[in-house]
């Protein structure tokens, strides 16, 4: 069976070649036969696809990872987990013999070694009005044959890709029946670059041409803002040019391989990366593309050497008028973030939003909220409720979006070191020291404490803290509820706060203090990967993987940290509203736990809110005729290990003080400002996906076994039940007792 | 009775009801014996039928340990049938079909297996049902849920 097509296999077969090549290899072919400017390409049928996943079994494999659970009930972190695993399953997988020869002799002849571009070409894609683009992998500068190889692994894995399992509906995506082809071009390295939409999106009647130096990589993915010619189709004045606020970077091609971005020259900061001359040659070949095709055209283009040649050519997608609000895959797949994007995010959050958001809840901290007047507590009241709102957008837009710095090192380490296990890079991140770390580590010195001292002991027992005069252990327990934030949001009243801390301290007190030591061992792995990682990343990725790691590092502890950070601005606000809360009730004034803080502040200036709000969170419980129940069921391994104990299913803040060592927590999520559950826990079994989230990093800090992911958890595990928590398999196994 | 509940119920009904055979367990002397057989069902799955030489040796089996075990499954003999296949176990009690709820058990036996007519008929071959404690339900590779419908909690009681 024939696995590589030329262009002239077009001419011979004169027909449709888009069922084996793809859309993407089809259009290139005919650009290229009818003598467009086009590197020559080359394309790797879509058998070879089918062969390699043949040949290891990765149909079925495939299938299992997708079938695990209802994908609907599916999370797109936990889809972005099984892409990886399937992406790793590519990687580990072996070419069968002939193919492999066949690439590596086309290679060398057609390409005789010099670097190419390997991109995706999917029968599906880009096929007239509803185009795919950027749902498959490309690479760029791919040098030696390993790459090549490695490479096109990659692109036939990125038919796998999170994006595609999202839309995996509208693309009729199927283990059974979908396929992928490859096109390899010689890497062509321009001077500048863009693109040319040769009708805009938005308005039919202009023409946008959008250019940067150097490569187009950095348009493509947004970190080099480009310079924007805007011209009237109809009308034949010059075009309309606009100027970023700086031209400050370029993408280049690597040494070893890939791209990166660099400053660009001084002389070229202040000058266009086109002249009239260059826009009038892109413009005519947008035109020239759209006329070829009958369609309007979005062209990726590059210039070099005064030559300018068409990279890929697709239809102009509109976007759709009253998309669907509620659609949030696009939302999702815009965290995923360019390297340069990370780096930038990184050192907002860390030199600029963790600090102010840190003054922000000291200075509410001290805020005196007793010595205030009804009028001046009703104002504090409503600026304390922008405070968190305004922080909690930061969290979603600037937070959020950086976690992604993870998940981009676990693409680049499994590139590299192409390891077993597609999730070892956690390894590399874990061990650090976090706030939730250091809470716990707080806590099990206050138990240290009571363990020595009766008379502490008896006072958390019975609640008084009021009675303790030993002001080291005073001093502790403000820590506790301050930096810490356990008087987060859910506790209500302060005296929900001590019977939560006295209940951890004391059960703290049973645990076994030398924890910690298991630590070490898994430090000595860790830097061995470490050093093997860091060896091999200096010679295949583009950028320095020192600073990579440290960037994953910050994104992996920031991603928790982050939350105690917010925890303390939600808990001022919090402490706001418990004390109108009571200055109200004194007064014999009758509230509503759903009292909003406008209602709160409005009552201090003496209105009575017109309706009382009844709490609308209806929880669903499963109304147990006890008729069906769970035996067994499957979530993912997220920190390995096999843990057995009771169910202790927490629903609401005000049951974590329940927890007691040696049980299982079974939870909906669990956050940072409740992981000092952890370290008490034989297992953890969460319902929301994924293996990058709270409870996950939390559990493997402590090497406590851990399934997140569960579908209906805390509904199918009651609070008694005996539960095995495999953190191998990813399984729980229930046993009811009677 | 809930919409999950239901909806367990409703899986192992249609997946009863996809299949025409069962390998039904029954042992003696603690050696377990596994037969291919064809079955039908109550709409209320709270009885499956089975049919069967008086001759055979699950035949005698049963006359000994009335406790047995039943698997049905839609697999194809396809590697896919590890993501997509589903089991189903039922436990419960044998006991010979009684005159008057015959009519019964045959209209629901011979409507899916209408060759069996003769085989049925035949004053050698024992019609019995098994009244069911509890299923177990296999999906996904490995999600079990059990479903109950006699008093005794323990599947193994």
């Amino acid at each position: 069976m024939k696995v590589i097509y030329f262009p002239d296999s077009l001419q011979t077969t004169e027909g449709d070649l888009r069922a084996v090549i793809g859309g993407k290899g089809q259009a290139l072919f005919k650009l290229y036969n009818s003598g467009l400017p086009v590197p020559r390409p080359v394309c790797i049928g879509t058998v070879a696809y089918e062969q390699f996943v043949a040949k290891n079994h990765l149909r079925e494999k495939i299938n299992l990872l997708l079938h695990r659970k209802d994908l609907k009930e599916t999370r797109w972190e936990e889809i972005w987990d099984i892409s990886l695993r399937i992406q790793n399953l590519f990687l580990n997988g072996r070419y069968p013999a002939e193919l492999r020869r066949d690439i590596k002799e086309l290679v060398r002849v057609e390409f005789k070694n010099k670097p190419v571009v390997i991109r995706s070409s999917a029968p599906g894609e880009d096929g007239g009005a509803r185009s795919f683009a950027g749902l498959h992998d490309s690479y760029l500068n791919v040098a030696g044959i390993d790459q090549v190889l490695q490479k096109i692994k990659k692109v036939w894995a990125s038919l796998w890709s999170d994006r595609a399992i999202l839309y995996r509906q509208e693309l009729g995506l199927e283990v059974a029946s979908s396929t992928i082809a490859v096109v390899i071009q010689e890497f062509i390295e321009g001077e500048s670059s863009g693109v040319v939409f040769s009708k805009s999106p938005l308005n039919a009647s202009q023409l946008i041409i959008e250019a940067v130096y150097g490569l187009n990589q950095g348009l493509v993915d947004g970190d080099v803002e480009p310079d924007r010619w805007i011209l009237d189709r109809s009308v034949s004045e010059p075009p309309e040019h606009s100027s970023p606020t700086e031209r400050k970077y370029q993408f280049l091609r690597c040494g070893n391989a890939g791209v990166c971005r660099q400053l660009l020259q001084p002389e070229l900061q202040a000058v266009p990366p086109l002249d009239e001359k260059q826009v009038r040659s892109v413009v005519s070949l947008g035109i020239r593309l759209e006329k070829f095709f009958d369609m309007a055209q979005d062209v990726e283009w590059t210039l070099r050497s005064g030559h300018l040649y068409i990279l890929q050519s697709r239809p102009v997608t509109a976007r759709k008028n009253g998309e669907d609000r509620s659609d949030k895959r696009s939302w999702y797949l815009s965290l995923n973030r360019s390297y340069d994007n990370l780096l930038l995010l990184w050192e907002n959050i860390t030199e600029k939003l963790l600090p102010e958001m840190d003054d922000e809840s000291n200075a509410l901290e001290r805020v005196v909220l007793q010595s205030l007047t009804d009028g001046e507590l009703a104002d504090e009241l409503l600026r304390r409720d922008g405070i968190n709102e305004r922080w909690t957008s930061v969290y979603w837009n600037d937070f959020i979006p950086f976690a992604h710095g993870v998940r981009l090192f676990g693409e680049m380490y499994n590139d590299v070191v192409e390891p077993v296990d597609p999730f070892e890079f956690v390894a590399l991140l874990t061990g650090q020291e976090m706030l939730s770390t250091e809470r716990n580590q707080l806590l099990l010195e206050c138990a240290r404490m009571v363990s020595a001292d009766d008379s502490l002991r008896s006072a958390l027992l019975h609640h008084n803290f009021a009675e303790i005069d030993n002001q080291g252990f005073v001093q502790k327990l403000a820590l506790l509820k301050s930096r810490f934030s356990m008087a987060g949001p859910g506790m209500g009243e302060e005296k929900n706060t001590d019977a939560l801390i006295a209940a951890m301290i004391l059960q703290y007190s049973s645990l076994n203090f030398a924890y910690q030591q298991r630590r070490q061992g898994v430090h000595e792995d860790s830097r061995q990967l470490e050093s093997q990682f860091v060896a091999k990343a200096r010679e295949k990725l583009p950028v320095d993987p020192e600073k990579l790691l440290e960037m994953a590092r910050a994104s992996y502890r920031i991603r928790d940290d982050d939350n105690i950070h917010i925890g303390r601005i939600a808990q001022e606000l919090e402490r706001a509203k418990a004390h109108a809360r009571k200055r109200l009730q004194n007064r014999g004034i009758l509230l509503n736990p759903a009292n909003s803080v406008k209602d709160l502040s409005k009552m201090l200036e003496g209105y009575t809110p017109s309706t009382i709000r009844r709490s609308s969170a209806v929880h669903s419980t499963y109304q147990a005729d006890k008729k069906v129940r769970a035996r067994q069921l499957q979530g993912q391994p997220a920190s390995s290990g096999i843990g057995r104990g009771k169910a202790r299913v927490i629903a609401s803040g005000e049951e974590l003080k329940d927890f007691k060592k040696g049980e299982v927590l079974v939870i909906d999520s669990i956050d940072p400002t409740m992981t000092f559950l952890a370290p008490l826990a034989a297992g953890i079994v969460e319902r929301r996906g994924g293996m990058l989230i709270h409870g996950a990093i939390i559990a493997r800090e402590y090497g406590i076994p851990c399934i997140t992911g569960v579908v209906n958890a805390t509904l199918l595990i009651e609070t008694g039940d005996f539960v095995t928590v495999d953190g191998y398999l990813g399984m729980c196994t229930v046993q009811r007792k009677e | 009775m809930s919409a999950f509940d239901q909806k367990i119920q409703e899986q192992i009904a249609s997946l009863l009801g996809s299949q025409h055979l069962t390998v039904l367990s029954t042992q003696r002397e603690g050696q377990p014996y596994s037969s291919l057989m064809a079955f039908a069902f109550t709409p209320d799955l709270v009885n499956i039928a089975v049919a069967t030489g008086k001759s055979t040796r699950k035949y005698q089996n049963l006359m000994q340990e009335s406790r047995v075990s039943l698997l049905v499954d839609n697999r194809s003999n396809n590697e896919s049938d590890f993501h997509a296949a589903m089991a189903v176990t039922a436990i419960g009690k044998a006991q010979l079909i009684e005159h008057q709820e015959r009519p019964e058990y045959e209209g629901i036996y011979l409507q899916r297996h209408p060759y069996l007519e003769k085989f049925l008929a035949s004053p050698t071959t024992a019609f019995v049902k098994i009244a069911v404690s509890h299923y177990v339900l296999v999906s996904r590779f490995q999600d079990v849920m059990e479903y109950r419908l006699g008093d005794e909690s323990d599947l193994f009681s």
